[in-house]
């Protein structure tokens, strides 16, 4: 960035301002907000007052100050209805300071790639779920055929008994008349 | 007030969105909307003596326990473990999720819970799995945010352990 020359630095530096909406805020290690600027307004975060324990107002930092480590990554913050943030935490000497940059494009053209992905799995998930029930139903009907099978040939065999004790009746009783 | 910072994990479409806009809004949707990122709610819960400010974070669902960002845990107090009743591997992957949170936080207090009740007759968590969970220590709640069973429940039982009630 350093080596581009200044007009293309300024562009850049336009695109961001256009593009990403930058804001900041400064805390002391113990969360006190020192500073703040940029484009707080399009975050919900307007009205700050500084000397006071900035995760009282901001809510999405409570827990994550003082900052462990050098910095802090947090995609695709909600700040407020319908806005979305990259927030990014980072220590220097002045204290912590708290970037954020707008990221609600971004975020709505993942989410509806997700989107697509996930409901396909729920999908697959269904389908899978209605193959083992059909899988399960027809193994009763197979049960339920073997068994009436069964029952039918046991039957049969009962009728041919009857049939064959008849006829051997029926000869005794034209050999006796 | 006191403020506790909340995390909703488990896998996707399990419903955290859903119980957050259930306890916080008293509203729900049928329609299924996947969160990328975080959003993040707030509710303040009447406990005996106090009141609690619960800071709910309502993270995205991960296909796996190593896709969780560490970052969005940081300072979390304690956390609801989702399921989808109606899906047995949204169990498997919670139990494995529960493993990596426990490494990065500790043993802060949690709540399992079993969501999509409303769908009892898809159920695929048996009786034995649940019953296995509650001997390991954890506390099972089953919950439908359609319907709103068990929610006020779940979330006023995280914030009893947060206060040490």
């Amino acid at each position: 960035m350093r080596d581009l020359p200044p007009p293309i630095r300024d562009f850049i530096l336009s695109l961001t301002d256009d593009m990403l909406s930058p804001a900041y805020l400064l805390v002391t290690a113990s969360g006190q907000l020192i500073e703040r600027g940029g484009e707080l307004e399009s975050y919900g975060l307007k009205d700050l007052a500084v000397n006071v324990d900035v995760a009282e107002s901001v809510p999405f930092l409570l827990g994550v100050l003082p900052l462990e480590g050098k910095s802090l990554f947090l995609p695709h913050v909600q700040t407020k209805p319908d806005v979305f943030a990259d927030v990014y935490v980072f220590n220097r000497e002045q204290g912590t300071w708290i970037l954020l940059l707008d990221s609600t494009v971004k975020r709505a053209r993942q989410q509806m790639m997700q989107q697509k992905l996930y409901q396909s799995r729920l999908q697959v998930s269904d389908l899978e779920r209605e193959g083992n029930a059909l899988y399960e139903a027809n193994a009763v009907l197979e049960q339920l055929v073997s068994e009436r099978t069964a029952e039918l040939s046991q039957t049969i065999l009962q009728l041919r008994q009857q049939i064959a004790e008849t006829e051997r009746a029926q000869k005794v009783r034209r050999e006796n008349t | 007030m006191i403020q506790k910072k909340v995390c909703m994990l488990g896998t996707f479409a399990v419903g955290k969105t859903s119980l957050v806009r259930r306890f916080v809004e008293s509203i729900y949707s049928e329609k299924y909307h996947t969160t990328v990122g975080v959003k993040i709610d707030k509710k303040v819960v009447q406990l005996d003596s106090s009141e609690l400010m619960l800071i709910l974070w309502d993270i995205e669902g991960t296909e796996t326990e190593h896709e969780l960002r560490k970052s969005y845990l940081r300072g979390a107090a304690g956390y609801l473990l989702v399921v989808d009743g109606t899906r047995q591997d949204t169990l498997y992957k919670a139990l494995a999720l529960q493993t990596r949170v426990n490494e990065t936080l500790g043993p802060v207090p949690f709540l399992l819970l079993m969501n999509k009740l409303d769908l009892a007759d898809q159920w695929r968590i048996s009786e034995r799995e649940t019953a296995a969970l509650r001997e390991k220590g954890w506390e099972v709640i089953q919950t439908s945010a359609k319907t709103g069973f068990g929610v006020e429940d779940a979330f006023h039982g995280l914030a009893k352990k947060l206060s040490g009630a």
